[in-house]
């Protein structure tokens, strides 16, 4: 338990530091966060890492989050902290299933077009529709993001090596 | 703390830095490659993992990590020659594995997951590879053994070794037994007898001889009975090799219990077939 401690605080000490800095960006946008709403967002982050079985070392994704949405035009003062928390759950939850094929910038953007899109700033509707075809999709293999690229698929190459020498 | 930061490191190049996280389970992984790996080098510079305590990890997961290199050189030596010297008798578990063992080096992920074993290995051998031994560590102990084994079945001549297959097990070819344990057996019991190895076959006067001549000793003196036909047969055989004779000396140690309970039930044809 004191060597969990000893890793959790420096890097609470790090996002809190970072979410500092974001209000810097986000004030134009009319956005800004106290020191108690950046205590609670961080403190969910860990707990968004509990819920769904993950590890996070580096910086988290609280700032990619609040930069790539900070712009919306569905994102208020008085939302802001409970969409960033919410966005942030899900982002964690939806890694897990997409069974981490995707990776976190291009997620991210997904889930920024379908909330200022198709989901007109619900976070239910992103979470219950859109994130869940995608998943869904990425788990039977089709290229739900449009990506294009060329699934080349290992051959069975039946062991030539083994079948020369036996 | 050390540790931690390597980790960190170790996720940050595994995920390509696509990803902030990963899962707990992949974070373990990852952690358990990291051991392995640093235990290589620890093993190499003859230090014990305590004594690496001030050390610098990154330099030691470096140095672990050109071990391991080298090792997956060596192993694909050692699966080159066990296909080459793999006995011409037919057993689908055998090939299986070797071809097995031939795709481990192509998924080996020794960068990542060095802990890991990624194939399936389904022969058995006399003696199994200890558990405790994984990675590249394992395979190469594995192809060492088979290596043995290989060498023991060539000393004696293929059809005797089939009929004495065949009487352990008529489907020995679809079966996971090992094919070197029975020839070894009786090869140590006709050493026994004072008998020649190579025929492989025991008849009942020999088994009643090898029942008068065990059954007073203490179980002690059968072990020792044992050992020192291992190291009789080894000359006869012409095995100089002192891995291959320690081997064969574990096998003979490893057939005492069993010979002990064939000796209390009065029956040694179940240990000692004949030729079928």
């Amino acid at each position: 338990m004191e060597n969990q401690l000893e890793l959790i605080g420096p890097q609470k000490a790090a996002a809190l530091e970072e979410l500092h800095s974001c209000n810097e960006m986000t004030a134009p946008f009319g956005l800004s966060l106290s020191g108690t709403q950046m205590l609670a967002l961080v403190e969910n982050r860990f707990q968004a890492l509990q819920n769904t079985g993950r590890v996070e070392f580096g910086e988290g994704i609280l700032k990619k989050l609040i930069y790539a949405f900070c712009d919306s035009p569905f994102l208020t003062q008085q939302n802001y902290e409970e969409t960033i928390s919410d966005l942030q759950d899900i982002f964690y939850f939806f890694k897990n299933e997409s069974l981490d094929q995707i990776p976190d910038d291009e997620l991210i953007d997904y889930m920024k077009k379908v909330f200022d899109g198709r989901a007109q700033g619900s976070v239910e509707y992103l979470e219950g529709t859109s994130l869940e075809e995608l998943c869904r999709s990425m788990r039977e293999g089709y290229d739900a993001l449009g990506r294009g690229e060329d699934e080349n698929e290992d051959e069975d190459e039946d062991d030539d090596e083994a079948g020369d020498l036996l | 703390m050390k540790l931690w930061r390597l980790l960190a490191k170790q996720t940050a190049r595994y995920t390509m830095g696509d990803s902030s996280s990963v899962p707990v389970e992949t974070a373990q992984e990852l952690l358990s490659s990291i051991c392995f790996v640093i235990g290589e080098a620890a093993e190499r510079e003859e230090g014990s993992l305590a004594g690496l305590s001030g050390s610098d990890p990154d330099a030691l997961f470096e140095r672990g990590q050109k071990v391991i290199q080298k090792k997956i050189t060596e192993g694909r030596k050692l699966w080159t020659n066990a296909c080459l010297t793999a006995p011409e008798i037919r057993s689908q578990s055998y090939r299986d594995t070797l071809r097995e063992i031939g795709t481990f080096f192509r998924q080996y992920d020794f960068r990542f997951f060095a802990h890991q074993i990624p194939c399936s290995i389904d022969y058995q051998l006399c003696l199994p590879v200890p558990e405790n031994l994984s990675g590249i560590r394992y395979v190469n102990e594995y192809l060492r053994r088979i290596l043995i084994e290989n060498g023991v079945l060539h000393c004696f001549e293929k059809d005797r070794v089939i009929r004495l297959l065949k009487s352990c097990c008529p489907d020995y070819d679809g079966l996971l037994i090992n094919l070197c344990e029975p020839v070894i057996t009786n090869a140590l019991g006709l050493t026994l007898l004072g008998e020649d190895p190579c025929s492989l076959q025991i008849a009942d006067e020999h088994r009643e001889t090898l029942l008068d001549l065990l059954r007073p000793l203490p179980r002690l003196k059968r072990k020792a009975a044992l050992e020192h036909a291992a190291e009789q047969l080894c000359r006869s055989l012409q095995i100089r090799d002192p891995a291959a004779k320690e081997y064969l000396s574990q096998i003979a140690d490893g057939i005492c219990p069993r010979l002990s309970s064939a000796i209390k039930a009065g029956d040694l044809s179940g240990l000692f077939p004949s030729l079928c």
